[in-house]
């Protein structure tokens, strides 16, 4: 198994398509009845024989978590935030990023769900922070960052990463991509936009990022040496993006595709209960309001074929994405492509037929409010955004209690003043954790939870599966979650 | 003699409590489970008041009394029963009412009680300063101390004890005596042969509070027993101490105790201590106000069964066992110390010691994950209402029967016996949904328990058709020997002729020199010079013993004698279809001619051969106890269950043979009597064949009989006892002899045929006015009028001294 994890590491850092994923260039969703059908298949056949042991299973669980700590100054609400991913595809297609943003100090986290290969997840992942903090810069800070390209920095002041020392980044890319940023700004500042619209800010953003990859690849087609040599692959793969802009207490969620943002919010009444509060919509074929809106933008005579099998076009299942540009050119463009014929959708009239436009949705932090999970849908698959937030909520305080509780001796603590405090931490013992980190609690959660609790065998049978099966079975998975201190005042807004 | 007392740690000034004496309550509770016990703590108070005159250190005992309380109606059933033992034994207790409790203790919250128990013998003393008296009593009456000493080994001749092998060097000696605490399990560990001394170390809590500002002074309170909050509470340095016995204990140092560990405790979990802060806060309101000065958690050790461990070690002549305190220490010790004393020096236990006696245990409850489990639930028995026939929750099925997973699937209701999985009883499809509803919330009750018509209905298939029970946790030895060996031992053992026909079984007993029990067992001869014997289970370690410590010398090599417990398993099929149906499945002749009542043959049954059949049940019914070598055991189950079922076959449990067994007046060792009874004392004077040659206690036991008894066992029918609405008993009820208490029940059984609830108990005959014990004969028993009380309700009872005959 470990073998296996250091070659799909391997073949990350080479950045390059494992030939076996192309089994699933047609983004391999799986319905729900299948999962059941899986689940009880390894809850009572696979439960006999465990492959690995529960340590084996933690280091799996574990190899790709990280936690960062924030400062008041740094994080501003957000104290910490916990993020691990875990691959089912070769090589994992899933990529994640977090970055402060250095001049309004807002914090961005965004996971990325590529498909039919990593180049456009990799290169979203890379690129739609520096776009986002371009875009969000007041209009008179952007003379700085233009003349950061003039004079030629290798580090343009955009952003400052929170990235784990295994994440993978394409430095044959950069120099393309930086031109095209250089663009961007200096675009923005022709431009007047106006300065408080974040809404509009990050929707430009993430369109105008589409628009490079479509444009580079273009070029790069037309002979234009210039232009990094992934394009193309950039371009002709997709990327889901969910993003979380958070500054002061405001958060931002931009969402192309199906991942999900969900704010953990504690009940008021209960003593436990934990309320989910969604940030995004899924763009998917169950979406009936994306249905109507990609419906209303074609002729009425193809509402037939637009949507099927809950896909579109019969082919792809998220209804946003980036790249794909194979339902967004013209047929004639696609053509020029090598191979181009075969890759023009059956049904392809009127394109484009694929957007990279965010749905953006804004909330103001309560102080109920005490975290913000954004995770691919290889979370949502197994898990409800209710059970979600319960487990982050029961995590939090499980947590708290392993630590043991100390009376000093020179505390005035009276028995009754110790007993309710005793009796609040209950719960938490009730549910203390194996993994520290949530993020990791939620994957062993969403693999192992059977009737009776975790199953070691169902999470071992899950963590076993050959490769050429794995994909069935389950999808990558990418997981943050941002806890806020939305009491201690913390939450002053800079900028 | 001279004594030494070896000690691992250098005394400071503090002697000998380096291990959790030191952190000790100091309760001095005089109100124990058993008679033993109690009378450890009477020996104990008593010491304690007096030491300081003697030794001049004072002990700090202080009879404050204390009050036990009851929240509920079933604990204050409880109090009682245990107040009808302990007057017994001679403690005072009076009934108190909320009123009187606040009366005597103004800080408790009264409004909950349903009443209390007030025992003014109840003291207090300062664990330190105890033990620093007794050790200056020691020490002046020639006891030598050794510091700094760790015992390395103990080395042993010819299973007798020689030397201690220590850090400082060798000391040969006479006796040694293993009171090492937490750790006498492991210095039990350090001899060849092995020393099992079965406990564990717990975590163990108490919270003392600083100094409490109140008109009242708290140093004259009674101690508190909030049985139902599982917490005490007394007083200390002016504040109040308090500590608990949670119902689920924290097991501590399972993989070894630290080294060094004196005068260490352990990290206070104060989630742990949480359950027991929430009753001292609703059992003192004022407490809510008080602060921490500490809280202590030392570890404790703790037994099996929440009893001490005493004696002499089953295979190590003059190796003694004191330990297992069960952090009862202070009031036990005393007592205890002097017990052991009297046994070392006499040979013999001074009382009935079998409750705390060392071979009680089989060898392998010595496992040290079954004691850590065990001690979980064991610790908070000390508080918790103990319902009759309560079963252990935890450290289960540490032996199962080969048959164990059928008797499962039959919905066996099992209970444990020395660690050996029994089925008590067979939930049936009919009242399955009753049981499933009430899961494992099923509590306990002093009252008619919801298995009755369950037994009732198992006891008439023994009665009527035939019915099966697997018995395979009874103690089974062979003893085989080259000639006549064997024969010569056991006659030299046993109360009858051993050298009797082959193939006959003779229900027997071995007494000690006293003429009283030393076993009661069923003897078979199988060959001239092969004898099986089947005792009753939990007597096994100590039968073993008995049997091979009288092996002579010149004949170890001649004879041997195996342990077959676990060799065979054990069926009896009883109920008088139980010929014709076994005669379905062997081809030996099972005709009352061919196969008398007590006799044996090796039979072959279905596909298992090598069986050993005995004519008897136990039960007084008629069938075969079938042992059976394991392999062959679930074939010939299930061959037995199939073909059976035209017989009406079903599987019985235990209950439903001590209901057999009762109606017909078998006493059984252990229940009903114990190693100071005499055959004569229990009505079996039939039994002893004074013609047999010179057993051992012959000639006491000729003296006894001319001289008569002190006491008897009787067995008693109630008359007016209604079974679905009085309270039932359970043994240990008073039983009243023309008003005058006489003894106390030891078994109680159904009585279906007679119909009528039967009682087992002893009469003894105190004159009226000296207290002075006389003869008990079998016209006393017979002429007296008698009635015993349950919860306060006197039942007119009527006395039999023989086996009934039944319609």
């Amino acid at each position: 198994m470990c073998v296996r994890l250091l070659a799909c590491r391997w073949f990350r850092r080479l950045g390059e398509s494992d030939p076996s994923s192309f089994r699933y260039l047609l983004h391999n969703r799986y319905d729900v009845n299948r999962v059941r059908r899986v689940n009880k298949q390894f809850t009572t056949s696979s439960r006999r024989c465990a492959m690995l042991s529960p340590s084996e299973v933690s280091t799996i669980l574990r190899q790709q978590e990280f936690t960062v700590h924030l400062d008041k100054y740094e994080g501003g609400v957000v104290t910490s935030f916990d993020t691990t991913q875990l691959a089912a595809n070769r090589p994992v297609e899933d990529r994640r990023s977090a970055a402060t943003c250095l001049r309004s100090g807002g914090l961005l986290f965004g996971v990325f769900d590529g498909h039919a290969g990593t180049a456009c997840s990799q290169a979203v992942s890379e690129r739609l922070f520096d776009y986002i903090a371009t875009s969000i810069l007041p209009y008179d800070r952007l003379a700085e960052i233009q003349d950061a390209f003039l004079h030629r920095r290798t580090e343009i002041p955009l952003l400052k990463w929170h990235r784990n020392p295994d994440d993978y980044i394409s430095v044959e890319n950069a120099e393309g991509y930086k031109k095209s940023l250089g663009r961007f700004v200096n675009d923005s500042l022709a431009m007047n936009v106006e300065d408080d619209d974040l809404h509009a800010a990050i929707e430009l953003a993430f369109e105008r990022l589409d628009e490079d990859i479509s444009s580079e690849a273009r070029a790069l087609i037309g002979g234009r040496t210039t232009v990094y040599q992934d394009a193309t692959q950039v371009a002709l793969s997709g990327s889901c993006a969910c993003v979380a802009y958070i500054n002061g207490s405001d958060v931002w969620v931009a969402n192309v595709g199906d991942s999900r943002a969900i704010i953990g919010r504690k009940a008021e009444m209960t003593h436990s209960g934990w309320i989910p509060k969604a940030l995004s919509h899924r763009h998917s074929g169950h979406n009936t309001v994306e249905i109507d809106r990609i419906r209303k933008a074609h002729p009425h005579n193809e509402s037939a074929f637009l949507i099927k099998n809950n896909r579109l076009l019969s082919e792809l299942a998220p209804l946003r994405a980036f790249g794909d540009v194979k339902y967004k050119w013209h047929a004639n463009q696609l053509r020029a492509l090598p191979n181009g014929r075969m890759l023009i959708p059956r049904h392809y009239y009127t394109p484009p037929y694929l957007v990279a436009t965010p749905e953006i949705i804004h909330h103001r932090l309560t102080p109920q409010d005490k975290f913000l999970v954004i995770a691919t849908d290889g979370l949502w698959d197994f898990m409800t955004k209710e059970k979600t937030v319960q487990l982050v909520g029961d995590h939090i305080s499980g947590r708290e209690t392993l630590e043991a509780f100390k009376v000093r001796p020179t505390s005035r603590f009276t028995l009754s003043d110790i007993n309710s405090k005793l009796k609040d931490r209950k719960s938490g013992l009730a549910s203390r954790p194996i993994d520290d980190n949530v993020a990791t609690h939620l994957v062993r959660h969403a693999l192992g939870d059977s009737e009776k609790g975790i199953s070691h065998g169902k999470l071992s049978a899950f963590l076993s599966l050959p490769h050429y099966e794995v994909r069935d079975h389950r999808d990558d998975i990418t997981i943050y979650v941002i806890f806020f201190d939305t009491e201690k005042k913390r939450s002053k807004s800079r900028g | 003699m001279t004594v030494k007392v070896m000690e691992k740690k250098q005394f400071n000034g503090q002697f000998l409590t380096c291990g959790t004496t030191w952190h000790a309550a100091g309760l001095v509770g005089r109100m124990r489970a058993t008679a033993v016990e109690t009378e450890c703590s009477s020996i104990s108070s008593e010491l304690y008041s007096k030491l300081e005159e003697e030794t001049g250190i004072a002990t700090g005992y202080k009879q404050c009394g204390a009050i036990s309380l009851a929240q509920t109606k079933d604990r204050l059933i409880y109090l009682r029963r245990a107040a009808v033992n302990a007057r017994a034994y001679g403690i005072e207790t009076h009934e108190i009412s909320p009123d009187e409790i606040k009366e005597r203790h103004p800080l408790i919250k009264t409004e909950n009680l349903a009443g209390g128990l007030w025992i003014p013998g109840d003291a207090t003393a300062n664990p330190s300063d105890v033990t620093q008296s007794l050790i200056r009593g020691a020490i002046n009456r020639g006891v030598k101390l050794h510091e700094k000493v760790e015992v390395t080994s103990i080395e042993t001749i010819n299973g007798h004890v020689y030397s201690v092998v220590t850090n400082q060097g060798k000391i040969q000696c006479e006796y040694f005596i293993n009171c090492g605490g937490m750790w006498a399990r492991d210095i039990g560990l350090r001899s060849d042969p092995v020393v099992k001394v079965p406990l564990h170390a717990c975590e163990h809590y108490y919270l003392v509070t600083k100094p409490i500002r109140s008109d009242i002074n708290v140093a004259d309170l009674p101690t508190i027993r909030d049985l139902d909050s599982s917490i005490y509470i007394r007083e200390w340095s002016g504040g109040l101490l308090a500590g608990g016995f949670e119902p689920l204990a924290k097991p501590a140092f399972y993989k070894g105790i630290p080294k060094p560990y004196e005068f260490q405790m352990l990290p206070e979990d104060w989630d742990h201590f949480q359950v027991l802060l929430d009753g001292m806060l609703g059992c003192v309101p004022m407490l809510e106000k008080a602060e921490v000065r500490q809280l202590f958690n030392g570890a404790e050790s703790f037994t099996p069964d929440l009893k001490y461990i005493m004696g002499e070690a089953p295979n190590v002549k003059n190796y003694y066992v004191l330990a297992g305190m069960n952090s009862s220490g202070i009031a036990g010790s005393g007592g205890a110390g002097k017990l052991l004393a009297d046994w070392i020096v006499n040979g013999e236990q001074p009382m009935n010691m079998w409750p705390v006696d060392i071979r009680r245990f089989c060898q392998h409850q010595n496992n040290k994950a079954y004691l850590r489990d065990r001690v979980k639930e064991v610790l908070g028995m000390h508080y918790q209402i103990r319902y009759p026939y309560q079963e252990y929750q935890y450290g289960r099925k540490l032996r199962c029967s080969p048959l164990y997973p059928r008797l499962q699937e039959y919905n066996a209701v099992f209970g444990e016996k020395l660690g050996f999985e029994r089925a008590n009883w067979f939930i049936t499809e009919e009242y399955a949904d009753d049981f499933l509803l009430q899961n494992n919330s099923e509590k306990g009750t002093f009252c008619k328990p919801n298995w009755y018509e369950i037994v009732k209905s198992e006891y008439k298939v023994c009665r009527e058709a035939v019915g099966v029970l697997d018995m395979s946790s009874f103690s089974k030895f062979e003893i085989k020997s080259a000639g006549n060996e064997a024969t010569k031992l056991l006659q030299h053992l046993c109360v009858n002729e051993m050298d009797m026909p082959v193939g006959n079984v003779v229900h027997t007993a071995m007494l000690n020199r006293h003429g009283c029990y030393e076993t009661d067992c069923s003897v078979a001869r199988f060959a001239h010079n092969h004898y099986f014997i089947i005792s009753p289970s939990d007597q096994v370690t100590r039968n073993f013993a008995w049997i091979t410590k009288h092996i002579p010398e010149d004949k170890q090599a001649a004879i041997t004698v195996t342990d077959a417990t676990s060799r065979y398993t054990a069926l009896n099929v009883m109920g008088p279809k139980s010929r014709e149906l076994l005669q379905q499945i062997t081809s030996t002749s099972l005709n009352s001619t061919d196969f008398k009542p007590f006799t044996c043959k090796e039979i072959s049954a279905g596909y298992a051969s090598g069986i050993k059949a005995l004519a008897m049940t136990h039960s007084g019914e008629l069938g075969w106890m079938l042992y059976i070598p394991n392999e062959f055991a679930l074939s010939l189950y299930d061959l037995l269950m199939d073909v059976g079922k035209d017989f009406g076959i079903r599987n019985v449990g235990y209950y439903a043979l001590r209901y057999l067994r009762i109606e017909k007046f078998f006493a059984f060792m252990g229940q009903d009597f114990n190693s100071t009874h005499t055959p004569f004392e229990i009505g079996r004077e039939f039994k002893v064949d004074f013609k047999a040659s010179n057993f051992i206690g012959k000639t006491e036991l000729s003296k006894k009989k001319n001289e008569g008894v002190k006491r008897r066992l009787a067995m008693f029918l109630l008359d007016d006892h209604d079974r679905d609405k009085d309270l039932w008993p359970w043994g240990g009820e008073a039983i009243y002899r023309n008003g005058q208490m006489t003894g106390l029940t030891t078994s109680i059984g159904c009585g279906f045929t007679l119909n009528k609830m039967i009682c087992i108990g002893w009469v003894t005959n105190k004159h009226k006015q000296t207290g002075v014990r006389q003869l008990v004969t079998n016209d006393y028993v017979i002429d007296g009028h008698y009635e015993i009380e349950i919860n306060t309700k006197r039942f007119t009872a009527k006395p039999r001294l023989y086996t009934p005959a039944l319609a």
